[in-house]
């Protein structure tokens, strides 16, 4: 893929262009992406129509029979991309991936927890409680800089 | 699911075929090393069970590449996420242990001597016991390190 900076005083503010010779899922994909980088917001889905959540206000963001969610102290909302390109849009400084079906955000995180039989549990804002992956624990401490 | 079952399928395969080789090239040192006439590494009380020795060590070989493979295969049953440290781990020993023993009773008469038996099942449990401990405790260091470090990033958004 080309990519040009194009200096031009015709141009009062920065745009950004996708040129292909057709829309199709690359181009999507892309839009979302540059879309999503610049803004810091993400493109959620209610029964209302669409909404854009700021990535900072985001706690978590989940696999649930399939589809993926996004979940905000004011809700769920439902999103389109998959839980892959979720963690490559988000910021992985504020965000990381705690299991294979969740992305969490630091900031929203309380605490971390051992039971008795070796489950993580994780406690975030808003009373939510899930579960962090063994698998991913090195992963949270190198994100933090541990 | 599938992807599961791909997994422990691959791993059982490979688990099969690496023991299989290892043992093929262990049994030809041994020999080597005997270097007598008509030598094979096996247990006698083992080989009686055949009609030739050839049958016997092809048998062991196959046997050995079983428990690997479930071994193998098993592992996938501790990347099961929502299961605890302490499911996957019971499960996993129940699984390979009636792989292991019954194919280490019939190979090498593990069985025969009741307290030989005995101390090395419990020196087994008591090996895995503490391996799951030691892993249990790095978990919680672990967690224990990113609460630390989650106080800190929380006191610095609040200055």
């Amino acid at each position: 893929m080309k990519i040009k900076l194009i200096i031009d005083k015709k141009y009062t503010e920065p745009e950004i262009h996708i040129c292909n010779e057709e829309k199709n899922n690359e181009t999507e994909r892309l839009a979302g992406i540059v879309s999503q980088a610049v803004n810091a917001t993400i493109t959620a889905y209610t029964e209302n129509g669409v909404e854009l959540l700021l990535c900072e206000a985001v706690i978590r963001i989940y696999t649930e029979n399939q589809k993926i969610y996004a979940a905000t102290a004011s809700g769920t909302y439902r999103l389109h991309q998959r839980l892959f390109e979720m963690e490559e849009i988000l910021d992985g400084r504020r965000f990381v991936r705690i299991s294979n079906s969740e992305i969490v955000n630091l900031r929203k995180i309380k605490r971390l927890d051992t039971s008795m039989s070796g489950t993580i549990l994780m406690y975030l804002q808003n009373d939510i409680t899930t579960f962090v992956s063994r698998r991913y624990v090195s992963k949270i401490k190198k994100v933090l800089g541990i | 699911m599938m992807n599961m079952l791909k997994k422990a399928l691959f791993r059982g395969l490979s688990g099969f075929m690496y023991a299989i080789a290892i043992n093929v090239l262990l049994a030809l040192i041994i020999t080597a090393i005997v270097n007598e006439p008509g030598f094979v590494p096996l247990v006698p009380d083992y080989a009686a069970h055949f009609s030739s020795k050839f049958t016997a060590l092809l048998t062991q070989f196959v046997l050995i590449g079983f428990t690997s493979a479930a071994f193998g295969a098993g592992s996938v049953l501790l990347e099961i996420e929502h299961w605890s440290l302490l499911k996957q781990s019971i499960i996993y020993f129940i699984v390979t242990t009636l792989v292991w023993v019954p194919v280490s009773i019939f190979c090498w008469g593990i069985a025969k001597y009741t307290v030989a038996f005995i101390s090395m099942i419990c020196s087994y449990v008591l090996s895995y016991a503490i391996s799951w401990l030691i892993q249990y405790n790095l978990c919680k260091k672990s967690v224990a390190a990113i609460n630390e470090k989650l106080i800190q990033l929380n006191e610095s958004e609040l200055e």
